[in-house]
């Protein structure tokens, strides 16, 4: 009786481990930043990094920073592709892409930092190698590895429309007035 | 904005107050809407500043009663110099 109290036990330790071992763990698809660190150790390139959301193609300077947005909608990922271009031969590398780094915790702010180490091997095909930044690297306090300038997407974009639809208003509403004054002038 | 207000007074020196307040207000109505589009959709740039240049010309023609291909002018210019200099200062690839 004892024996199958520990046998029914130990049966269902090893249905409830195997059902949590099958359940994935909750995956969390944070902003990921980039940090290009190293693109003045290669000066015998140029390079340039292409953002797969917006089509827009940018050249990357020393500690530039660009960001991957999680996919809003199904379809093809969200990735930067960073290619270089050798500035004698002109010839273009591979491309290396870049994609949303998953992560298996919640994040400080949603967001993902990775420093890309770009480098070529012997057969000069671009390679690259990241590692995760920790607070204490991109803080706003630590002027170090800062980027000066960022490429992303402006933060503030909810005062756009405003602004332009006020401007439109305000433009409208002087076009109407000076008609008036015209109109009094000439009666 | 600091650098199209300038280049209208190459052109046209009259009314100067009224002037920038427009040519303010231009910019405050073509610049978000560039700025969205250009992050927001795939349209080159280059077709968005073209756009610009016609919105802003119209605001010239308009409020500063210019003839329109002086307007044109103006208004091309104006956009020439700030989108090289925007290409240049944000590393974009035409």
């Amino acid at each position: 009786m004892q024996f199958n109290k520990i046998l029914l036990l130990l049966l269902v330790f090893l249905i409830g481990n195997n059902l949590f071992a099958n359940m994935p763990p909750p995956q969390y698809h944070p902003v990921t930043k980039y940090y290009f660190g190293n693109i003045d150790s290669l000066s015998a390139y140029k390079f340039y990094i292409k953002n797969s959301e917006t089509g827009k193609t940018y050249k990357i300077k020393q500690n530039a920073v660009f960001e991957v947005y999680p996919n809003e909608k199904d379809g093809p990922s969200n990735k930067l592709e960073v290619w270089a271009i050798n500035k004698e031969t002109k010839l273009q590398t591979n491309t290396i892409s870049l994609y949303v780094k998953e992560s298996f915790k919640p994040l400080e702010e949603n967001t993902a930092h990775y420093a890309v180490t770009l480098s070529f091997d012997k057969n000069k095909v671009l390679t690259s190698d990241f590692s995760m930044l920790t607070p204490k690297c991109y803080s706003k306090n630590d002027k170090e590895f800062m980027p000066v300038i960022s490429f992303n997407k402006p933060n503030n974009n909810n005062l756009f429309p405003i602004l332009s639809f006020a401007a439109i208003l305000f433009l409208t509403i002087l076009y109407f007035t000076t008609k008036r004054q015209q109109r009094k002038v000439y009666v | 904005m600091l650098i199209e207000i300038p280049i209208y007074f190459l052109f046209v020196r009259e009314k100067i107050a009224y002037s920038v307040l427009i040519l303010i207000l231009a910019n405050c109505f073509t610049w978000p809407i560039l700025n969205i589009l250009f992050h927001n959709t795939h349209i080159h740039l280059l077709l968005l500043e073209t756009g610009v240049t016609v919105v802003e010309a119209c605001v010239i023609f308009i409020f500063l009663q210019q003839k329109f291909s002086k307007a044109l002018l103006i208004s091309f210019v104006q956009n020439v110099v700030t989108t090289f200099i925007g290409v240049w200062i944000n590393h974009i690839k035409l």
